[in-house]
């Protein structure tokens, strides 16, 4: 027998007919030891059990519902072994409330040329960051992991495998190894697509829906849908344009949530290190149902209508109208601010151009308008928040940098 | 491989357990079916002990550790849950089930080996054509005849017997010829396809 093999290989080998005199030897001296091994051994010989035993082990994990459940028991564990909320705590945390109280003293934060700071060499040093990209992994169900080209903006999981949008293949010889591609077409397996900070990726999935997945985010997906329902998971943010199928409900998990569709337009963001999921309803309708992990899970579904966002968060859920381009211009390349908090749109530029973010004393109490093009470099922007009269530092770290907002002398 | 998932779990990964479902999630499940016998209940059990496993990780050392670990959580929930049903039994019947409930350390790891197999076994039946993998399902483990795989399968009783012989090919392949396990099967397929004894 060859050390450290684990006795179940061996069996397996007799009952394929190929275990060496050795190994049959080693299998006699196991089934010796007890009579409960004796027993196995006679149940994995005897062609009734054999039948039996099979027969229950596909009835459990390899029939549609059996797929089902597998998926279901996967939720399952990742949804109450994820770190809890909010886990990077942010150190502004405890201004937020401060910050709140001040909202009346708010300064909508247009811009000025009042002022002449002396910030040039930070800034040139923030002109070599540049912008994020079509950077994404896939990572295939025995692991592996493929970086997809940056030169492509998205894949296609289609039967026959995976192709880039225009068609080329994506250097993968099957989906799952060295089976034959009708078997990877029959089985079901969980696929991740993971951007990194500063990247983006759009991926059609196997109905033809299309998602596009904004930076740090991923999405975990089966390489093919059950009969009865279409169930994908997202970490970070995603816009999803669902392809309508009546009898089969598409659904989208997130921490805290699950959005059910038939057939819509919406975009989602739920990142793990933020308190709030949103969900932003562009087109159609969708139901927005709280997980049984969260606190307020007795909560009937929300149904949202266009133009409305639902946010919900550990312990609270409400629905508001909003400005859907505010949620939805960065899939078409573009930071859209209306009103936003200095903390929003920080967030959302450092998930891009993947800088580490610092508030220094309390955060200033301004708002974010404009639309700015996301191919711009880090450098351009800042010259834009410097003009404006924002106070920051720009501090190397490798070959990122640290942002550090607030002022110098405090 | 082994190894790099068992640091991962070390480091606080909490996607590693995913790799170690794929390892056991199909095994433990037949494992605890087979004791309970409610999919449901079984579906349930071994979901937590997958919980309980992350909460117990930095106690775990190594990939053999964490194995014994889920079939012994998901064995005592087992034994947990025909115990508070025993008790209604029980009170019915006036015996006790529990008393002749598996609760040796030689049986738990015997039924281990048992569910462990017949996943390498499932493993091996996984890497034919789905045509082939169907066939193997509908005959071996449903015993259907012809005329009931045919209608299944919406195929003429030709094109079972040609999807047959390359599933007997393939399974020859994978399980050689001498072996057991392919002449289980070869019975089991002669019995129900008189119609084709050419059938080798």
């Amino acid at each position: 027998m060859r050390i450290g093999q684990d006795i179940e290989h061996l069996l397996l080998r007799r009952l394929q007919g190929i275990a060496t005199a050795d190994e049959n030897e080693f299998i006699e001296t196991w089934a010796n030891e007890s009579a409960e091994n004796r027993v196995i051994l006679n149940r994995l010989e005897t062609k009734q059990t054999l039948r039996e035993d099979l027969g229950v082990l596909f009835d459990l994990v390899d029939t549609e519902k059996g797929a089902e459940r597998l998926q279901r028991m996967e939720l399952h564990i990742r949804q109450h072994t994820q770190k809890p909320y909010a886990i990077r705590t942010r150190r502004w945390l405890p201004y937020v409330a401060a910050a709140a109280m001040l909202t009346l003293a708010t300064v909508a934060w247009m811009l000025r040329e009042d002022r002449v700071p002396d910030r040039r060499s930070q800034i040139d040093l923030a002109q070599r960051i540049q912008p994020g990209g079509n950077r994404a992994t896939l990572t295939l169900a025995d692991g592996r992991m493929v970086n997809l080209s940056e030169n492509q903006d998205g894949i296609v999981i289609g039967d026959e495998g995976i192709t880039y949008l225009d068609g080329t293949g994506v250097g993968l010889t099957t989906t799952q190894g060295p089976t034959d591609r009708e078997a990877a077409s029959l089985s079901v397996y969980q696929l991740e697509l993971s951007t990194p900070r500063g990247g983006q990726y759009q991926i059609t999935l196997p109905d033809g829906t299309n998602v596009w997945l904004n930076a740090e985010s991923t999405l975990r997906y089966p390489s093919r849908f059950s009969q009865r329902e279409r169930m994908v998971e997202i970490a970070g943010e995603a816009y999803f344009e669902v392809v309508k199928d009546h009898n089969r409900p598409f659904k989208v998990v997130s921490r805290g949530q699950t959005v059910e569709v038939l057939g819509t337009e919406f975009n989602i963001a739920a990142y793990p290190d933020e308190q709030n999921a949103k969900t932003t309803l562009v087109k159609g309708k969708v139901n927005v149902r709280l997980n049984a992990s969260t606190p307020s899970r007795d909560h009937a579904p929300l149904t949202l209508l266009p133009g409305q966002q639902a946010t919900v968060g550990a312990s609270s859920l409400r629905v508001d109208k909003v400005d859907v381009n505010q949620y939805v211009l960065w899939k078409d390349g573009f930071f859209y601010f209306n009103g936003h908090s200095p903390q929003e749109a920080f967030t959302q530029l450092s998930r891009w151009y993947d800088f580490e973010l610092v508030y220094r004393g309390s955060i200033p109490s301004v708002q974010f308008f404009g639309k700015i093009e996301r191919n711009k470099s880090l450098g351009s922007l800042l010259k834009i928040l410097n003009k404006a009269g924002l106070e920051f530092e720009v501090v190397p770290k490798g070959n990122k940098i640290q942002l550090v907002i607030g002022q110098q002398h405090q | 491989m082994e190894d790099t998932c068992f640091d991962q779990l070390k480091l606080g990964d909490e996607r590693v357990l995913s790799a170690y479902f794929n390892r056991h999630g199909r095994a433990l499940l037949l494992f605890a079916y087979r004791m309970v016998a409610d999919a449901s209940l079984a579906e349930e059990l071994v979901q937590d002990a997958y919980v309980k496993l992350w909460a117990a990780r930095h106690r775990l050392e190594s990939d053999a550790h964490i194995k014994s670990f889920l079939y012994r959580t998901t064995r005592n929930a087992c034994i947990d849950h025909l115990r508070s049903t025993d008790y209604r039994m029980q009170a019915v019947s006036g015996e006790s089930l529990a008393e002749n409930s598996i609760q040796t350390d030689s049986d738990l790891l015997a039924r281990m080996i048992h569910a462990e197999t017949l996943q390498l076994v499932y493993a091996e039946v996984k890497k034919l054509s789905p045509t082939q993998q169907q066939v193997f399902k509908l005959t071996f483990v449903e015993g259907l005849t012809t005329e009931e795989i045919c209608s299944q399968l919406e195929m003429t009783a030709n094109a079972v017997f040609i999807a047959r012989s390359k599933a007997l090919a393939t399974l020859k392949r994978v399980f050689k010829d001498t072996d057991l396990f392919l002449c289980l099967t070869f019975y089991a397929l002669m019995e129900r396809s008189a119609d084709f004894p050419t059938l080798t």
